[in-house]
Formats: structure tokens, sequence, C-alpha cells
């Protein structure tokens, strides 16, 4: 054995590019259904396990999608928004609890979320360090966040801008960071938490009067040049100059989080809602489940494509060999003639495919961990 | 050292090789000569008990290799025979030093010991190739190709070395140098040689020659 294996490994090494080949398709082939099928999983126990602790959801009529994922995964993409008279009609009917939820934004590519100290209650969130928003423009990171961006209380955070050409949109405000979460395992990792009228500051419904004379020599005299401030910034001067326009009822929220008190509230508030001509209420397990049946759907297309390409694989593999061995018949006659069993020649092929197939399967072994670590934050961070 | 009598092998309905009576003595260096197609590589499988002839009697060393199976054959051929190919066949993916100990790396029964190994190393000292034993075959040139294939052949020390036309594709002092080597090493260990070959010129180096198609007829020294 110690034998067959050193020839086998001496072969394999002299047509090193060769077998990397081999060993590389046969990866691809084996890692493929595998990894689509882990990652199918995760994706589906992750999306079910946050949907299954978020009793309701209550946003705008529109894609139901949309409005879980955004509600549940903070994602950004441009949805229809509720508003906060929503949110204040739950409260006030005493059938939940309503956490307003407003992710239309991000600060260094990570969704802001804006929202009431309800939420961290809600999903049990603890500090790491520091203390949660008090003030407007304070922010708490979520814990990757603190780590990839490599930031601590104290430090500042200014939220993406929104549109470059358009001087009268509203300007990037400078978020304090005031605290950073316990890690979790869940999209709370990957969010900058703000409070809901924070986030209103940047959607330029709320704003305050900065000092643009503080460093101007000529105070009579202010000139819009690269020298003013490029955003906006909450200070302990300027917070009290800090107010909205408009109707608080109509500001915009992405989603409600609703915490009925029991299943009869629960019931009545599906109902009132279900009247309602411009909101609609979502069971995350229900639209995350019709979600998740699409996926699986998807899935079962791409398992009877991996079935064929599996097939093609093993059929080009067994070309593959045939010609092989015809091209090694003279080493292979050479060794019978030496004084070689046919079973050593068979147990050489024999092992040489095993080499094969361990090494592909080790390859794509590491392949499906690192796709199984690495993209289901990618797909939900999307 | 040799004895086949009253053989026959058929191949095909247009090949067929018969040997009334072919006696070898130990020791003796014999040539095997023949037109293309006459039989002279049949006549060595048949002595290295690759093939088994149709009828007839073929007795090696003392062992009769019509009445062992491919497994007895297979042993005895190990144990006792050396050979050497026109090609040589070196597996280009081994070292020198595997090459050589490769009769013993197919073997499952005669596993490689230290003692082979040793041995594997004098051989190609013996020969000049010390200093290249982890060099693999198309490292070398055509001369230590040639070495090596002849090492390979006296590894497990056989008592016959046959050589099959291991000159036919080399020049004339090429191949003058690679008998020289094989008749050096058939001297230190006194084995038997049989040598397919072509070239008249290198006759006179042999106790005998046999002409395969003299055969049917009584052969014997």
């Amino acid at each position: 054995m110690k034998a067959s294996l050193l020839l086998t490994l001496r072969y394999l090494s002299f047509h090193r590019v060769q077998t990397s080949l081999l060993v590389a398709a046969i990866s691809v082939t084996i890692f493929l259904p595998i990894a689509v099928e882990a990652l199918v999983q995760r994706y589906d126990s992750a999306l079910r396990l946050r949907a299954r602790a978020t009793p309701l959801v209550i946003g705008a009529k529109g894609n139901r999608f949309d409005v879980v994922l955004s509600a549940l995964y903070f994602r950004t993409t441009p949805v229809e928004t509720t508003t906060a008279g929503e949110a204040r009609k739950i409260r006030e009917s005493g059938l939940a609890q309503a956490i307003p939820i407003h992710t239309r934004y991000t600060a260094r590519g990570f969704p802001l979320v804006g929202t009431t100290l309800d939420y961290f209650d809600f999903r049990r969130l603890s500090l790491r360090r520091g203390h949660l928003p008090r003030i407007l423009g304070q922010a708490v990171l979520g814990a990757q966040v603190a780590q990839k961006l490599n930031l601590s209380p104290g430090d500042s955070l200014p939220s993406d801008p929104q549109n470059l050409y358009n001087l009268a949109a509203a300007y990037p405000l400078k978020l304090h960071i005031v605290g950073v979460l316990q890690e979790t395992g869940s999209s709370d990792d990957d969010a900058v938490f703000i409070d809901v009228q924070t986030a209103w500051v940047i959607d330029g419904i709320g704003h305050g009067h900065q000092d643009l004379t503080a460093n101007a020599k000529n105070t009579q005299r202010v000139e819009a040049t690269a020298a003013l401030p490029q955003y906006q910034e909450i200070t302990r001067e300027n917070l009290a100059s800090f107010h909205r326009h408009g109707d608080p009822d109509t500001f915009p929220l992405t989603a409600i989080l609703a915490i009925p008190q029991n299943t009869k509230s629960s019931t009545l508030l599906k109902a009132r809602t279900h009247a309602s001509e411009t909101a609609q209420i979502l069971v995350p397990t229900e639209v995350i489940g019709e979600l998740m049946s699409v996926v699986l759907r998807i899935q079962r297309f791409l398992n009877a494509n991996f079935v064929l390409v599996l097939f093609s694989t093993l059929l080009f593999l067994t070309l593959i060999g045939w010609l092989s061995q015809r091209m090694r018949h003279r080493e292979f006659e050479t060794m019978h003639r030496i004084g070689c069993h046919r079973s050593t020649v068979i147990r050489l092929l024999v092992t040489e495919w095993a080499l094969i197939f361990l090494a592909s399967s080790m390859l794509a072994g590491a392949g499906i961990l690192l796709a199984v670590y690495l993209l289901p934050n990618l797909i939900l961070g999307a | 050292m040799i004895h086949l009598q009253n053989l026959l092998f058929r191949r095909t309905d247009e090949f067929e090789l018969t040997i009334s009576d072919l006696r070898v003595n130990d020791g003796e260096r014999v040539a095997i000569i023949g037109p293309s197609g006459s039989g002279k590589t049949t006549l060595i499988d048949l002595i290295a008990g690759i093939l088994t002839p149709n009828k007839g009697d073929i007795v090696v060393a003392g062992k009769d290799l019509t009445r062992a199976d491919e497994t007895a054959r297979r042993r005895f051929r190990i144990a006792t025979i050396g050979l050497v190919f026109q090609r040589f066949e070196l597996m280009d993916y081994l070292t020198v030093e595997e090459n050589i100990l490769l009769p013993f790396l197919i073997n499952p029964a005669q596993p490689l010991t230290p003692e082979y190994r040793s041995r594997a190393r004098d051989l190609a000292q013996s020969v000049g190739l010390g200093d290249q034993q982890h060099r693999r075959p198309d490292q070398l040139s055509h001369g230590e190709r040639q070495r090596v294939a002849v090492c390979r052949a006296l590894v497990s020390q056989p008592r016959l070395l046959i050589a099959d036309e291991p000159t036919g594709n080399l020049d004339e002092e090429t191949g003058r140098s690679l008998l020289d080597l094989i008749l050096a090493q058939v001297d230190k260990t006194s084995a038997t040689l049989l040598m397919v070959t072509h070239d008249p010129s290198l006759l006179a180096n042999f106790d005998r020659t046999v002409d395969v198609r003299d055969l049917a007829a009584e052969n014997t020294p």
C-alpha cells in the first residue's frame, strides 16, 4: 500500500497541472449543490428565527417582502413608507406596542436604523460599552460595525450623502457614537442605531441652524465656499435650535414592529389594519415562509440542473479515465512484463482516483465552509 | 538453465512459433536473431513466463513454467529474470532510484527493504549514476537512461537477464557501450544472458547465436 501510494503521489505530482485541473473540476461539481443546499438551509433558518421573534410588521401597502426584509434586516432599498401616525394609532389603541423602524439611510455603507429605546428592550440588546442614544445626533453601533470601522464611543460617524448634485438636499449628519452593542449574531450587529427623530433630521424633516459665522473673518458677509462645513452636526449648543416642520403624523417610517398584548389584540389589530387603505399588516413568519417557498422552488430547479452537471461530469471523468489508461498502456504493459499483477495496476488507478476525489472533497469542503461563513452576510446584507 | 521442448505457440492463424528443442546453459551468453515478425520477442516472452505456449514444455532455472499459474510465473519472473527493453520504458515520474527499485514497488509480495535500497544505490554507483539518483529520466542523457534500465533489470540479482533489442534504436558506438555495460554486469553476477539483436557486429560478443527461424529444428549446444 505504501509503495502504491508512493507511485500514485509521484505520478500525480509529476502531472500536477492536469491533476489540479481535474481536482478543480470535481471540486466545483461537489461544491455547487452542497453549498447551495447549505446556504439555503442557513438562509432559511436565519430568516425564520428572526421572523419568529417578530410578531407583526406594519408597513405601507406595496411589496410585502421588501417591508418585512427592511424591518427585520434593515435593507436600505427604497420602499413605500408608512407614517408615524400609524404608529401613534397603534399605541393609542392599546392593542400592541409599536416600535418604529426607519432605514432609508446608511453610514459608510452600514444601514442607519432610526428607532426608539423600546427596540433595544424588544430585541434584548445589551451594551458592551457606552450608553444608548439620549439626544438627537447620537448613535449606537452594532458589534460588527464597531469592529469593521474600528469605532468606539467618543468617535463620530457621518451619514452617507444622499445626492451629491442636489444642493437643496439635506446634508449628511455627523453622528456622535455613544455606545457599542454586544454581538448577537443577527442583523443588529451590522446596523447603526439612532433615534427615529435623528433619522428624520437626515430626512430633512427636522433641522437646526448652524452658526456659519463662527469662524468667519467678516461676520456681516458669509460666502458659500468649500470652507463651510459640508455636513450637519447636532451639538449641545445648537440642539435647542433643532425643530421639525409639518404634521408629526405624516413623518415617514419604513415599518412598524407591532408587539400585541395577546392573541385577541393581534386579531383586532390585523382586522383594523386590513381595513386601512394605506397600511398593511404582515406576519413575518408567513412572509418569510412564502419567500422561502420561492427560494426552495428555485433550489429544486437548481438541484435538477446539478444532477445533469453531475452526470455530464461523470461522463467526462469516464472519458478522461479511459483516455488516460490508453495513454499509459505502455507503462502498464512494462509493469506487467516486469512482474506486476494486473490487480496492482488497478489498485494504482483506484488510489489515484481516490486521492483526486479526496483532494477535490477537501477543496470543496473548504469552499463550502467559506461560502457558508461569508455568503449569508452578503445575501442578507444586500 | 533454459529448456524448451516440443513447443508450439500460436497467436493467430498467421503467426505460429514452433521449437523442437532449445537449451541454454547457466552463464551462457546467447544472441537471438531473426527477421522482424519471426518470433524473437515471442520467444523471450515465453521464456520469461509472460506468454504461455499452446503445447510443449518450458523449464527455466528448474521451474516448469508450463505447469505454473500466472501468479507463480509472475513471482518467478521477479525473482529470477531481469528484463531490458528496447526503449528502456522508464517511468518518467519516478526518480532514478525509484525506477531501479520499480520491481519491488509494484510487487506487494516482495516489499521494498533497506537491503534492496542499498543494492540499488550500489548498482547506480557502479554504472556512474551515483550522483543522479534523485533526478528523473527526463533530466538524464540517453546513455544515463540506458544505464538506469540495466540497473532496474539487475536489481533483483536475476539468474537470467533478457534484453529485447536494447541496442535497436542506438547508433553503433552507443549500442556497443550499452552491450559492454550489460556484459560487465552479467559477468559480475554470472547470470545467463539472452539478447535479441539485429546488429551482426555485436554477435562476436556472445557464446552462441540462435536464429529463431532454425528453432523448429533441434538447437542445442
